[in-house]
């Protein structure tokens, strides 16, 4: 090998090993919830697997590419959206039109990476994904969402955030608020409607015939 | 609690919400050992990999020749390629070796010697290692270390064994593969015998 080869091969070598480290994000110095940017951008796979080693931590990424990371729920939330997440889930089996799923990421058409408490989504359109694609956040919008206010979210962002899944293709989008009992329905082209401490919610659009019962929540 | 991210490639800069303090960053460093960490001024943390074996391995012989002469010369001090510089533009930056004046050295209290030197040293030396882009480490030293005080610098670009010498107020000297380097200014009398540093 001349010199010349030689440095060619030791340049490839540096640049081939010019990856895969390990990069620990103490939380002591990034209290959550805690938004970062990587330069370069994380790639999609990137992403899912910075989702999956870190699942004691909710993670989304915004339109702008920043990773957004937050607690998971406290309890409280966690019990009545696994109730909720039941109703939803038995009501779309019977109803037979779409998916239920909890704690879903989905890659939206503004470029961010959206999890939500519970989605649901037309199966016709999640079928339109392979196998191998729903291994990781599918490139699509859910059609019907529910959030859930917590204490350490900060309202203004949860509600930048509704819009954001409406104009990203969400039909229908609630939020509720367990501390003021209110739920705030968002549609494509409305102002957002707000229920005080309503006893049950009606599904409209994609979920028509649904309806949730809010008595578990409130208690 | 630490959330980790595996297979990262590198470089990668990482810019929090809300920046990381000294400390943070010190400790930041440390639970990532052996990459290296710089801090931007404009706060963004650059996740470098840890240093090649060549580039290592040229690296420390420049900082032990800097060394055995700032020794006997007695003028100043020399660190190493893993200390962190303080600069008033906010930025943290190591240099590869660094030779600050007895004077500056003196005036730092005990505390500030534990956290990120808080000054530019004198003389600052920079080897390109293959993954290193010269523009990049050409503006570092224009922008950064001669912009922040320092009284000379050389830039060994070790693939084309090029030295450039930069001093305050004057265009950057280029010498092609010079058999040795002559310092001036705060480290007049040092020599860098180039055959040497190629081995």
């Amino acid at each position: 090998m001349t010199e010349a080869e030689d440095e060619l091969e030791f340049d490839r070598m540096e640049r081939e090993a010019d990856y895969a480290f390990r990069l620990h994000l103490p939380v002591e110095w990034m209290p959550l919830p805690a938004r970062v940017r990587f330069d370069p951008p994380l790639t999609e796979s990137e992403l899912l697997r910075f989702s999956e080693t870190n699942d004691i931590v909710w993670i989304e990424r915004e339109a702008d590419g920043a990773i957004y990371m937050r607690p998971i729920a406290p309890t409280i939330v966690a019990m009545y959206s696994g109730h909720i997440l039941a109703d939803v889930s038995i009501w779309a089996e019977t109803d037979g039109r779409g998916t239920c799923c909890g704690r879903a990421g989905w890659c939206l058409p503004d470029g961010s990476m959206r999890g939500a408490s519970i989605s649901w989504i037309l199966t016709e359109k999640l079928n339109r994904f392979t196998k191998e694609e729903r291994k990781g956040f599918v490139a699509t919008a859910p059609d019907f969402v529910i959030e859930f206010m917590s204490s350490h979210h900060d309202r203004a962002y949860l509600e930048q955030k509704m819009g954001q899944w409406i104009a990203n293709g969400v039909q229908l989008a609630w939020l509720i608020d367990s501390d003021s009992r209110t739920v705030t329905i968002y549609r494509p082209g409305e102002e957002p409607e707000v229920l005080i401490d309503p006893s049950s919610i009606q599904g409209t659009g994609p979920v028509r015939g649904f309806e949730l019962a809010m008595g578990r929540v409130w208690e | 609690m630490d959330m980790t991210l595996s297979s990262l490639p590198l470089p990668v800069r990482l810019r929090p919400d809300v920046p990381m303090s000294d400390l943070d960053l010190i400790r930041f460093s440390r639970e990532n050992r052996p990459l290296r960490m710089e801090r931007e001024p404009n706060g963004e943390i650059l996740i470098m990999s840890p240093t090649g074996y060549k580039t290592g391995k040229l690296n420390l012989k420049v900082g032990r020749f800097l060394d055995e002469w700032a020794e006997i010369d007695g003028r100043g001090v020399v660190c190493d390629s893993s200390t962190g510089f303080k600069l008033a533009n906010g930025a943290v930056r190591s240099p590869d070796a660094a030779w600050v004046s007895n004077e500056r050295d003196a005036k730092l209290t005990e505390q500030e010697q534990e956290g990120f030197g808080p000054l530019c040293p004198d003389f600052v030396i920079e080897l390109t290692s293959p993954s290193d882009k010269l523009p990049d480490v050409w503006k570092k030293i224009t922008e950064e270390w001669m912009a922040a005080g320092a009284q000379l610098a050389w830039l060994i670009d070790v693939k084309n064994r090029t030295v450039t010498i930069f001093r305050p107020g004057e265009e950057p000297e280029t010498l092609f593969d010079p058999t040795s380097v002559q310092g001036d200014g705060p480290v007049r009398g040092f020599e860098l015998v180039m055959g040497r540093v190629w081995g």
